[in-house]
């Protein structure tokens, strides 16, 4: 499986690439993929002309491997823009917010998911669903894994589709 | 299959037919369901594999998008619980194997999917294959694989219970044939049965039974309608032939009787005597010329059929075609006399009857014509006439020749006694007897009375003459000479005198008289007025016979004298009369009447005809036949007549018998034979002197009786003379005889005739002769 995921890898190297590891690449793989298997309100898209962005907190490279993976790619019929977000304030015109391990101010991550705005977001601390995130990634027997409170995403007024919650672990209330 | 049904009989043909027909739907039925089946179990199950295949995609969109093989391990082994998925594999969007299933391990999969038909059937398996997207990314392949034992299985089991349904059906299909085919057979065999009957039997009494009201039945009923169709047809057909052949007979007794008919009249117009013409309608062709049309007219049949009437003169066209019309309007016109035109251009006389012929509508068609040929008859009755003529005007004459006849003989016998006494006076008296002078104007006066009783009596032919076969030229031309001198200077004689004019037997005395009669009667016709005489002598042949007044010539050569005058002719009715004696026209004393009566007596001696051409103002013509003859021989020599007289030897030796009741004429003739020397006996008496000679036969040497006695013919004394004494010679005395008289006399052995009123100067010469002859004897 390594095997082809690197081979995978090789096939898709690029100059921009080259420094990007395989686990940034996997992450913005998954970022992508969320975003696809996740309904928005109508009020966070209202222009079909928008792009979808998908902001990334922490490691810059992290942010340089989404917006490379989602070059001329689409999520629900628009044109996706990645780029990195200062902190958790930074996140205008936000979709998706990816807060890496690296970033520790998780007070200001409750902030956002008290808030309302539909903003998926995904992070890497052990305690993200905790301070209110949606989707956090982790490693488990070497595999990247995600696990999913769907009562953060219902806040945001963000439905997540079956068949991600089929694969994730479930948080949360029951 | 035709030609197998074809020798078949209709019961196997029925359950043939219903066999092919039910086995070949049940079949088609069949192969359309398994068709059917086959095709939509296959639907069936891709639709199925499909939807199986889509439920795969959809689980595992996810687990290809976030890597999770393990979940799509998972989803793949699921398939597994239906045991004909044989493979199901996942792959990457990279083509890479990413989970599957696989019921035994060694099924290999096509690893490249770029290709890969969605949908895929093989013999033994079906696949489908997918490609996995998410949004519009291609995220992955997906590729099942299932067998197709199932579906095989179920079609084995299809066409085992197709088979077995085909085979039930067909066998309850044949039940039902061979249970149901006598409802359509039975009536056609019977049909059969009847038409073989029909057919070989000709018997179309057949009566054919009804089973259903279906077609055959109404075939049944066609049939027996036709039967009886034909029956009635056969009965007519026999009828018809009946009265055909009656048509027939009768046809052809009417052909037979029509073609006798025609032969009869072919042969009646064939063998007609009378000529049978016919023309059409408008009378201007000819249709029929038959009979003796050709005999009569000279033209054939073929020479005038179809073409105009030729035998119409010109001048009788418009007659002719009268005559036509009236037959057409009249239907008949009875016998006409026409004359018609030959082929030669000759004229004939016919007699002809026209009957119109018409058709049904009593429109004429044809016209006929019965011609005769009646020139003949037209001669016959010109003949009949002109002997009927020739009767008449000999029992006239005849009756005028017995009256100028009676007169003649007691004028003969008053004649003879005065001239006989005159003769005795004389020679009693002296030389210079002054009474010799009357004596001899008694005789003058005697001789020429004797003169017109002898000129009577040539009329009456009761003069015998001499006729001599001469020329008649010299005769005319001595009459012409001496009817120069006669004739008055006015009046101009001409001549025309053909030499080479044949001998005839005549008297010329006889014809000299009749020129002289002729040219006096001319001369006194012409008058005082000049005129012409033309005397013309030639030889004329005729053809036919010539009827004249008195006689009928037969045809032959002839002397021909013609006396024309240019004088006052002759109306018909003196032209009639002009041979009677004492008939003249002439002033009293200047004729006697007897002129042209002692011509026509002549010509009758001479056997010859006179015809007169006469018409008042025009002159007349008198033209005289003598028949000619060429021999000398034909000379009538009557030698005996003309012999010299012969002397008798010893006169005084002869015993004269004289009978005659005129008592003055006994006185004569012995007044007259004594002095001869003859011893005369005389009787009154015919039966005393016929008694005189029985008493004493051979004292009588000639007996001389009158012929004319009231008590005894001369002829009966003759008779009973030559009845004594066969030798003795007769000699009889008469004033005339006829010809039949003449005949009996001699049949009564009167040897001599010696006629009144010259008797005593003719009897001597006559006795002497015969007694030289009875001397010779």
């Amino acid at each position: 499986m390594i095997g082809c995921i690197t081979l995978c890898i090789l096939w898709m190297s690029a100059p921009g690439w080259a420094q990007l590891s395989g686990e940034s690449v996997l992450k913005a793989a998954f970022l992508y993929h969320f975003a696809k298997f996740v309904e928005w309100p109508e009020e966070a898209l209202p222009r079909e002309s928008d792009p979808f962005t998908i902001c990334v907190i922490g490691e810059p490279r992290m942010a340089e491997a989404a917006s490379q993976f989602v070059k001329d790619k689409q999520i629900h019929g628009r044109t996706v823009v990645a780029r990195a977000a200062t902190s958790v304030t930074d996140i205008e015109g936000c979709h998706l917010l990816f807060v890496d391990a690296t970033v520790r101010q998780m007070e200001k991550l409750r902030a956002i998911s008290d808030s309302t705005s539909p903003v998926l977001t995904v992070g890497e601390s052990d305690r993200f669903l905790s301070h209110g995130g949606m989707i956090k990634l982790f490693v488990e027997d070497g595999k990247l894994r995600f696990a999913i409170s769907p009562q953060a995403a219902e806040r945001a007024q963000l439905k997540i589709s079956s068949k991600l919650l089929a694969l994730g672990k479930i948080t949360g209330r029951p | 299959m035709n030609r197998l049904l074809r020798h078949s009989t209709l019961k196997q043909k029925l359950i043939g037919i219903t066999m092919l027909a039910c086995g070949s739907a049940l079949l088609l039925m069949v192969v359309a369901f398994l068709v059917y089946d086959f095709t939509t179990s296959r639907k069936e199950l891709v639709d199925n594999l499909l939807t199986r295949v889509k439920m795969q995609e959809i689980h595992n969109a996810a687990p290809l998008a976030f890597k999770d093989s393990d979940t799509a391990q998972e989803n793949l082994t699921a398939l597994g619980a239906d045991t004909h998925i044989l493979a199901a594999v996942l792959y990457d969007k990279d083509g890479r194997e990413f989970a599957d299933y696989r019921r035994a391990p060694d099924i290999s999969l096509p690893p490249h999917l770029q290709d890969h038909p969605e949908v895929q059937f093989t013999d033994d398996y079906l696949e489908v294959a997918r490609t996995i997207t998410l949004e519009r990314d291609i995220i992955g392949h997906i590729v099942v694989r299932i067998d197709l034992a199932a579906q095989q299985r179920r079609l084995q089991w299809l066409l085992l219970i197709s088979a077995a349904v085909l085979a039930m059906s067909l066998a309850v299909a044949y039940l039902i044939a061979t249970r149901m085919h006598k409802t359509i057979t039975g009536p056609v065999t019977e049909l059969t049965h009847a038409a073989h009957r029909v057919s070989r039997l000709k018997d179309y009494d057949v009566h054919v039974a009804k089973w259903d009201n279906d077609e055959i039945g109404q075939l049944s009923d066609g049939f027996s309608d036709m039967l009886a169709q034909i029956r009635e047809r056969d009965r007519q057909l026999i009828q018809t032939v009946d009265q055909l052949r009656h048509e027939i007979l009768e046809r052809k007794d009417a052909e037979q009787t029509l073609e006798a008919t025609t032969r009869k009249m072919e042969a009646l117009i064939r063998t007609s005597p009378l000529a049978i013409i016919s023309l059409d309608r408008s009378g201007e062709r000819i249709l029929t010329w038959g009979g003796a049309a050709e005999q009569i007219f000279g033209w054939s049949e073929k020479d005038v059929l179809g073409q105009p009437l030729p035998i119409v003169p010109e001048s009788d066209r418009e007659q002719s075609l009268n005559i036509w019309r009236t037959a057409n309007r009249e239907d008949r016109i009875e016998g006409v006399e026409l004359r018609r035109l030959r082929k030669d251009g000759s004229l004939v006389e016919v007699m002809m009857w026209v009957t119109a012929l018409r058709d049904s509508d009593s429109q004429p068609i044809e016209s006929v014509a019965f011609v005769a040929d009646i020139t003949e008859r037209k001669r016959a009755e010109a003949a009949l006439h002109a002997s009927q003529d020739q009767i008449r005007q000999m029992q006239k004459m005849e009756a005028l020749g017995q009256l100028a006849g009676g007169i003649a003989h007691d004028f003969n016998n008053l004649l003879t006694a005065i001239l006989g006494n005159a003769d005795l006076a004389t020679t009693k008296l002296a030389g210079n007897d002054p009474a010799r002078t009357n004596l001899s104007r008694i005789q003058e006066a005697g001789r020429r009375a004797s003169s017109l009783v002898q000129q009577i009596l040539a009329f009456t032919r009761q003069q015998d003459v001499v006729r001599t076969v001469q020329p008649i030229t010299p005769i005319v031309e001595e009459a012409l000479t001496l009817l120069r001198a006669t004739l008055p200077a006015g009046i101009n004689l001409n001549h025309r005198i053909v030499p080479d004019t044949p001998p005839a037997l005549i008297n010329a005395t006889q014809i000299h008289q009749i020129l002289m009669n002729l040219c006096t009667n001319s001369w006194h016709a012409i008058g005082d007025d000049p005129g012409e005489i033309t005397v013309e002598l030639k030889p004329v042949t005729l053809t036919e016979p010539l009827h004249s007044l008195q006689t009928t010539l037969p045809p032959g050569r002839y002397a021909c004298v013609s006396v024309r005058d240019t004088g006052c002719g002759m109306t018909q009715d003196t032209l009639e009369r002009i041979f009677d004696p004492f008939f003249t026209t002439k002033q009293q004393g200047h004729g006697t009447g007897l002129g042209l009566s002692v011509v026509h007596g002549i010509m009758q001696q001479h056997n010859g005809a006179i015809m007169v051409e006469s018409a008042p103002g025009r002159g007349t013509t008198f033209v005289l036949y003598f028949p000619a003859t060429t021999a000398a021989s034909d000379s009538i020599g009557e030698e005996d007549l003309v012999a010299p007289p012969h002397r008798v030897e010893s006169p005084g030796a002869c015993h004269l018998l004289y009978v005659d009741d005129e008592e003055m004429l006994v006185e004569l003739v012995k007044a007259r034979f004594q002095p001869l020397g003859y011893r005369v006996t005389g009787s009154t008496n015919p039966q005393e002197a016929v008694e005189a000679v029985r008493a004493d036969p051979d004292s009588f040497d000639v007996v001389v009786t009158d012929y004319n006695m009231p008590e005894m013919s001369g002829l009966e004394v003759a008779r009973r003379v030559s009845s004594i004494r066969q030798t003795l010679p007769v000699l009889l005395v008469s004033g005339y005889l006829t010809p039949e008289n003449h005949a009996a006399a001699l049949a009564a052995h009167v040897k001599d005739i010696v006629y009144k009123p010259t008797m005593l100067r003719e009897l001597e010469p006559a006795i002497s002769r015969l007694l030289l002859e009875s001397n010779h004897s």
